[in-house]
């Protein structure tokens, strides 16, 4: 129907259409992905392969045999699963074991349909759009009849639960109301869903309609456009009723949408809630500007939850994320990639209306000190804390957790230095590498000085948009000074003074008072021999610049003299 | 902005230059006289530890008076008494004596 081609299968820019193409990779890959897939090589990549030998035509069959094959399945199974039986009273009644029973009609049903799906799916391509729409009813038809054949011997019996309400009607007589199997809460507007249209024989019109979408943009008769991209087409659009500004912007229509973006874009919003994983009672997308990353992520994010929910185990969905993020960091490389990225959450539709939208960003400077290798491996670890959980047992927090959700380290640096001159710390919990307690402290300082700089100057300075950009080799810099202070403390104070010094200066520290801290470390280092004089004016040079004329984040220069006396003399200080 | 700046502190540049002759002039008066320095150093921390503004400032202009008639020791006369007179709060203080002490311990010592 289009003249342009859709050759390229690639993000837009645009979060909401992109989260479309995402849902539509992921229906291909459900349903097609057996029968692509035959090397087990990535399902994204065979795709990409794939689509532009595809004409227009046939990718339009392939979507909407894929998109009525996946809803229906689901309905039909969302069916099978209801209490269909009336748990409680059948029991009584005809001693029937419902909950096993209802387990063996879904068994036997999710076979039928596996079936199904690898004798017929392999052939869409080849298949005119008719042949297509025929064999859509066929498998509806199909559906049906396996499950009327599994509820009719129960007819009699659930039809006697249900006399006392005309209203509600069983299993059974639904089939015999309904036309497709199909139902979405997410698109409960669309005509072709409505109860109304989508009745027992009318099946033909149904999918007359669902064309007239796909190729015509026709979504209803409106007095504004027929093609109106409003809430019918996703909840988390206004309506065009409750659109008040029509005097300064029109309602968004799909033509519109074309024109701006190249693409058939009424393929990507059916596969809108596609792009989502359920967790917990949320659904979550995780989003970059980068189809391939995107799309490992989002599959990775999967795998791990599923793990966990094996497992039982407790994790946050923030942590199970951000451990998806990590490991697929190294093979698409690229900053924008984790720049402008962000997590999207909702957790259901109740009467058309999307509840608990959350949008979660990970801001600019973060996203290029995590692309950093080596910030990365010694920012992604526990340390244990000063907090006890209810079984006496110390609790751990995740450095790099504490960083994307852009709280500061240097409390838990000090608390950590503190418990590990304490005593009452076990031995596993006191073995944290100094090189992730600098690199931690050396990210803090310079994330400090960078907002300074921002209140300082104006926000709506260009230098605001350059700041973030020099931020890892500060980071490094500062580093490797802080190294070379801690390294240099280790050789001035003795290793059976440690206690002794540890405990006064952190204090200092604590209580914030900078000039007590200079005055105790500089009175330990005149009293000293002079074999490490070079040593000590390279620490006085560093307590000069960093801690002395240092206002804003003083702290953080001097925890890492702190670290040195304490790591002082340890072999395994890495 | 100028004034902002003297009443929220010393500007670093300032204390940049005070420590740079502090340790040209502490290296000019403490020559070869390294125990002699230690002590200077260690009765100072204590005055400014019990914010003794009074002592520190005798005994540092006591000090710089023996030998004042070198060039080095001139100009460090000259900073001090500046940086005095613009940033005197008991903040400002720490921080100016802080730096000397500094620039007296980076003092080369000409004796060994």
């Amino acid at each position: 129907m289009k003249q342009h081609s859709e050759a390229n299968l690639e993000f837009t820019g645009n979060w909401f259409i992109d989260a479309g193409i995402l849902g539509f990779v992921n229906l291909m890959e459900e349903v097609y992905g057996d029968t692509w897939n035959n090397a087990n090589g990535v399902f994204l990549n065979i795709l990409l392969n794939k689509f532009p030998s595809l004409s227009k035509n046939q990718i339009n069959n392939l979507f909407t045999c894929a998109f009525w094959y996946k809803t229906i399945k689901d309905t039909v199974l969302r069916w099978v699963r209801k209490d269909n039986f009336k748990k409680k009273i059948i029991k009584n009644l005809a001693k029937i074991d419902s909950e096993n029973l209802t387990k063996d009609i879904e068994k036997n049903i999710s076979k039928k349909i596996a079936e199904w799906h690898c004798n017929k799916i392999s052939t869409v391509v080849t298949k005119s759009t008719q042949e297509v729409y025929s064999l859509i009813i066929e498998f509806n038809r199909f559906l049906k009849e396996i499950m009327r054949e599994s509820y009719l011997p129960y007819e009699k019996g659930l039809r006697k639960i249900y006399a006392s309400n005309s209203n509600k009607k069983t299993i059974v007589e639904n089939l015999d109301n309904v036309g497709f199997i199909a139902y979405d809460s997410f698109f409960t507007n669309l005509s072709f869903f409505n109860p109304s249209t989508n009745k027992y024989g009318k099946e033909g019109e149904v999918l007359k309609r669902f064309d007239a979408f796909l190729n015509n943009y026709f979504v209803r008769n409106d007095s504004f456009a027929p093609d109106l991209f409003d809430k019918s087409l996703s909840p988390f659009v206004y309506s065009v009723s409750h659109f008040n500004n029509q005097l300064y912007g029109k309602p968004q229509t799909l033509k519109n949408i074309e024109r701006i973006f190249g693409i058939n874009p009424v393929g990507y919003i059916l596969s809108f809630p596609l792009a989502f994983v359920w967790i917990r009672g949320k659904y979550y997308m995780f989003y970059s500007p980068y189809l391939e990353f995107t799309y490992a992520v989002n599959k990775k994010l999967k795998f791990l939850i599923e793990g966990s929910q094996k497992n039982n185990e407790k994790k946050s969905i923030f942590e199970i994320t951000w451990s998806a993020i990590i490991d697929k960091v190294n093979e698409y490389k690229a900053i924008s990639s984790l720049e402008n990225m962000y997590i999207v959450e909702y957790s259901g539709i109740t009467n058309q209306q999307i509840q608990n939208v959350e949008y979660i960003g990970i801001s600019k400077p973060q996203a290029s000190l995590i692309i950093d290798d080596y910030i990365r491996d010694h920012l992604n670890k526990s340390i244990p804390t000063l907090k006890k959980d209810a079984n006496k047992r110390t609790t751990w927090i995740w450095l790099l957790e504490e960083f994307v959700k852009s709280r500061s380290l240097m409390p838990h640096i000090i608390n950590y230095i503190h418990g590990k001159i304490s005593d009452d710390w076990k031995e596993n919990e006191k073995n944290v590498g100094k090189y992730t307690l600098i690199t931690s402290l050396a990210i803090d300082a310079e994330i400090k000085k960078m907002k300074s700089k921002v209140y300082e100057e104006s926000v709506f300075d260009t230098t605001y948009f350059f700041t973030y950009k020099n931020v890892v080799s500060n980071v490094k810099t500062t580093i490797s000074t802080m190294y070379s202070s801690q390294k240099t403390v280790q050789n001035i104070v003795k290793k059976y003074n440690k206690t002794k010094v540890t405990s006064p200066l952190l204090g200092y520290i604590k209580g914030r008072n900078k000039y007590g801290f200079v005055n105790l470390l500089l009175k330990y280092m005149i009293g000293r021999d002079c074999q490490y004089n070079e040593g000590k004016s390279l620490l006085v040079n560093y307590l000069f610049n960093n801690v002395l004329s240092n206002d804003l984040c003083w702290e953080n220069y001097a925890l890492p003299i702190v670290i040195g006396i304490t790591y002082g003399g340890e072999k395994n200080g890495g | 902005m100028e004034g902002e700046e003297i009443i929220y502190g010393i500007r670093i540049k300032d204390l940049d230059s005070l420590r740079y002759h502090s340790e040209v002039a502490f290296g000019k008066l403490f020559e070869g006289r390294e125990k002699a320095k230690q002590r200077l150093i260690y009765d100072f921390l204590n005055y400014i530890k019990t914010n003794d503004r009074g002592s520190f400032l005798n005994q540092l202009l006591k000090i710089l008076n023996a030998k004042a008639d070198d060039k080095d020791v001139n100009n460090l006369e000259k900073i001090i008494s500046r940086l005095y007179v613009e940033y005197d709060t008991p903040e400002n203080f720490k921080k100016i004596a802080y730096t000397i002490i500094m620039g007296i311990m980076a003092a080369k010592m000409g004796g060994d």
